[in-house]
């Protein structure tokens, strides 16, 4: 083999200059060492919160200081756990209103092209009237349906027996430290709720979590999808939250019941001093469908493993995952299912790419229980690794219970292949242009999963990265 | 001495909930060593090799290898290392091959329960050889407690076989560390029918060019529990590994596998292979598979796969529809599972034995 042919292209990293720029705050509070009682009770009674939720919130706190911080996954030292209170930073430094935001700051999504109405709904609707305007012809297409589509401080005032009966169910705050801390400090999200048989055609997508005081950071999602229903739910957008907070500990509980389906997409793209330490869980009733679509661009550090538990006979999950860990970046992202009850399936299909002395971890479990008989898993993890100085590993788990099974697990660690590039190259395509070809190839199963935009959006952030192909 | 520790660890933690990072003893286990005093070796004489019963030189200070940790726990390894009843430090010279293997065969009984053995095999530059290790035992409470370092030169060939048939209610630690030189070729074949609690831990570091090849078969019964934790470190450019894990499970039996490929920077153009396969024959089994594939360099291919499912039930009627019970017919898939393993063994003595072992454990618990 010549020694150009080896030579290795560098690959460019998502540029986040643009994501990036903007002016600090300056925030007037003077944070207390350590979260207290008494931070997250303020917490509470600002929000006006039922006493439940302030006794839930402060048992939370209580689990929090039990925990510890896993022992297993990246190093978490740079977080600040003993200060985790500058990371719950008190609404009244936020800014709610689009007028209120610095003018650098709005130029920045204008650069971005972000529709204006995103940049209102970024800004938060409390104070914005366009984004009112948006946000209600959204929900009035749907609310025909009689799909409940609120912000979670609202679905908390007005469904607060669904709430307080679903809330933090799913992912109990003794579930690991960062779900008890959300349970303490959690704020903002999305409540949605669709009855049975409804058909939700457009996809309803998260960009109004950031309405609420505090949200962004701890915002928890909750969708119940009632006997039957679809909905397809979108989760974050494409643009980088406005935020000088490095802590994402968001909480997403998810419940479909009978014969329903929910399609879960997110498109994460988190500026790289964040920690995503973010907990995503779906109950699945009999003949349910859940679908986890999930890109993971950003942040420094990510633990993302969404898990699906099958508990009615017949349930189904998909997962189909990209990972793009660049330079200091580590991303340990995966999946994990519970086969809970007969005739149940899982799809796993996880794909990453690191490069730049990133960091990729595909980590994962497939449960099968003992009374999950005639279950079928099929996980396929493969990484792609664009330099030397990279890092790629694949840490799953498989546990079964019982005899009445078929589960096949693969995966695949490589760089691209000389031959393939010599073949591309051979037909008179570039070099970079054959490994960008390649690269688009590998992420293209996911790509297709995702809504339009999205699935622009995402070759977009991987076209930027490819020289040569840069215009 | 009394073990505690946790054992087979996993190189990179996971969620712990799963509880695979480790096995944890479920009482502390109680072990007095005696002296073994039964004849446990049986080799053809040759020149350029050496054979010694029990070690007494560590063979450490000789080579100046700085040794890496290994081995099920490091309470296991020094107990072993520093304690042994029985053991072999076999040396192959520069160029020697040799073409009869070495068979040490160390057996459990009511007077001598406990076999403690350390073991060494050290093959120079270009010399091939194979070493036969059994396993086994006719008393009850037996407990084997073994390391073996495998020190394969620049171009050496070493097999080492090892077949474990010990009594059902028998306690089996294995901890095995191979070195595998520029170029060398260190062949594992292991077979794992017997025992209450098997702990059975590889470890091999690769340098430029070495290979390293385990092909295991296990079969677990009753209540038996397997736990098997395999490690290939790459650090040499162009090295291989392949772990071929097969085996087969009934009753309440509970296996755990835990293979990791390791891919350090600088191990260019190496190639890393894992398969692990169960058949499952009750279904109160219990299977787990951990199987880790960690890359820190780019020009490598590393790749795993892991299955689990019933015995096939078209290749079952078929066989049945040709005359055999269920129990034959299964037994018969169970042992095509075991023919991977079961041509690598040197003699169809040791085929027919491991065939034999095999099928009286199958007609143990009524296959479901």
């Amino acid at each position: 083999m010549s020694e150009a042919a080896r030579k290795k292209t560098y690959v460019e990293d998502i540029s986040r200059d643009l994501y990036d720029e903007y002016n600090p705050f300056t925030y007037s509070y003077k944070a207390e060492r350590g979260l207290t009682p008494d931070i997250v009770r303020e917490i509470s009674k600002r929000k006006n919160e039922p006493s439940w939720m302030t006794e839930f919130r402060l048992q939370s706190l209580d689990i929090y200081y039990q925990l510890d911080v896993p022992p297993w996954g990246p190093n978490l030292d740079e977080l600040d756990i003993d200060n985790i209170i500058t990371y719950v930073k008190p609404p009244t430094d936020m800014r709610y209103s689009w007028d209120d935001v610095p003018e650098d700051i709005k130029n920045t999504f204008v650069r971005l092209g972000i529709p204006q109405a995103e940049h209102a709904s970024l800004a938060g609707v409390g104070a914005q009237y366009d984004s009112e305007v948006v946000y209600h012809s959204v929900k009035e297409s749907i609310a025909k349906q009689g799909v409940v589509y609120l912000d979670m401080e609202s679905a908390l005032r007005e469904y607060e027996g669904l709430i307080k009966e679903y809330f933090m169910s799913l992912v109990p705050p003794s579930d690991h430290k960062f779900a008890a801390l959300h349970g303490a400090v959690w704020s903002g999200g999305s409540f949605v709720y669709v009855p049975p048989g409804r058909h939700v055609e457009i996809p309803l997508q998260s960009y109004f979590r950031a309405n609420a005081p505090g949200a962004g950071q701890f915002e928890h999602t909750l969708i119940i999808v009632d006997e039957g229903s679809y909905l397809h739910f979108i989760e974050g957008c494409s643009a980088p939250k406005y935020s000088v907070n490095n802590l994402h500990a968001g909480c997403v509980e998810l419940f479909v019941k009978e014969g329903a389906r929910l399609r879960y997409s997110t498109i994460e793209n988190w500026s790289k001093n964040m920690f995503n330490l973010n907990t995503k869980r779906c109950l699945v009733d009999k003949n349910g469908v859940i679908e986890w679509v999930s890109g993971s661009f950003g942040s420094r550090v990510s633990m993302l493993y969404p898990m699906s538990i099958l508990r009615g006979e017949g349930a189904k999950a998909e997962f189909t995952g990209i990972t793009f860990a660049g330079e200091g970046q580590y991303l340990d992202t995966g999946a994990k299912v519970v086969h809970a009850a007969p005739y149940t399936t899982s799809n796993i299909n996880s794909k990453s790419i690191s490069k730049g002395g990133g960091t990729a971890v595909y980590r994962g479990v497939v449960k099968i229980t003992e009374r999950a008989k005639h279950s079928k898993s099929t996980v396929s993890c493969e990484s792609l690794m664009l330099d030397a100085q990279s890092r790629s590993d694949t840490i799953p788990v498989i546990d079964i219970a019982t005899d009445e099974v078929d589960m096949g697990h693969e995966a695949k660690i490589g760089r691209i292949s000389d031959a393939a590039i010599f073949y591309l190259m051979s037909r008179g395509i570039s070099e970079e242009e054959a490994k960008a070809m390649i690269v688009r190839g590998f992420v293209e199963p996911i790509a297709k999963e995702l809504p339009l935009e999205y699935a622009v959006e995402m070759n977009n952030l991987i076209n930027l990265e490819l020289e040569g192909t840069i215009g | 001495m009394v073990i505690t520790e946790q054992l087979n660890e996993l190189p990179v933690k996971t969620y712990r909930w799963l509880k695979v990072n480790g096995l944890t003893l479920p009482e502390p286990l109680e072990l007095t060593v005696q002296p073994y005093p039964k004849a446990y070796l049986t080799f053809t004489p040759m020149a350029g090799l050496t054979v010694q019963a029990m070690p007494e030189v560590h063979l450490k200070d000789r080579l100046g290898v700085d040794h890496a940790a290994y081995g099920a726990s490091p309470e296991l390894v020094s107990l072993s290392e520093t304690q042994h009843n029985a053991g072999v430090q076999v040396h192959a010279g520069r160029g020697v091959k040799c073409p009869d293997p070495i068979v040490v065969s160390y057996q459990c009984s009511s007077d001598s329960p406990v076999v403690v053995d350390h073991n060494v095999i050290y093959g120079e530059e270009g010399s091939s050889l194979t070493v036969i290790f059994q396993y086994t035992g006719d008393g009850s409470s037996a407990v084997h407690n073994g390391t073996l370092k495998v020190y394969a030169q620049p171009g050496a060939e070493i097999n080492v076989i090892r077949i474990q048939h010990m009594p059902d209610d028998a306690h089996h630690f294995d901890s095995i560390a191979a070195f595998v030189g520029e170029g060398a070729q260190v062949n594992f074949v292991h077979v794992e029918l017997g025992g209450a609690l098997s702990a059975v831990n590889y470890k091999a570091e690769l340098q430029a060019r070495g290979a390293l090849d385990i092909s295991g078969a296990y079969f677990g019964g009753g209540k038996g529990r397997l736990d098997l934790n395999y490690l290939a470190e790459h650090y040499g450019e162009g090295s291989s590994s392949q772990i071929l894990i097969h085996g087969a499970l009934q009753g309440e039996a509970k296996k755990i596998f835990r293979g990791t490929i390791d891919l350090k920077r600088g191990a260019r153009g190496s190639k890393g292979r894992e398969l692990e396969s169960v058949l499952l024959l009750d279904e109160r089994a219990r299977s787990i598979a951990v199987p880790l594939l960690l890359a820190g360099e780019d020009d490598v291919e590393g790749e795993h796969a892991a299955s689990a499912g019933k015995v096939d039930a078209k290749k079952l009627h078929y066989l049945m529809a040709r005359g055999l019970s269920e129990r034959q017919a299964t037994q018969l898939l169970v042992e095509a599972a075991f023919q991977p393993v079961l041509d690598r063994l040197p003699s169809d003595a040791w085929r027919a034995l491991v065939r034999q072992e095999l099928g009286w454990r199958l007609s143990q618990c009524p296959s479901t």
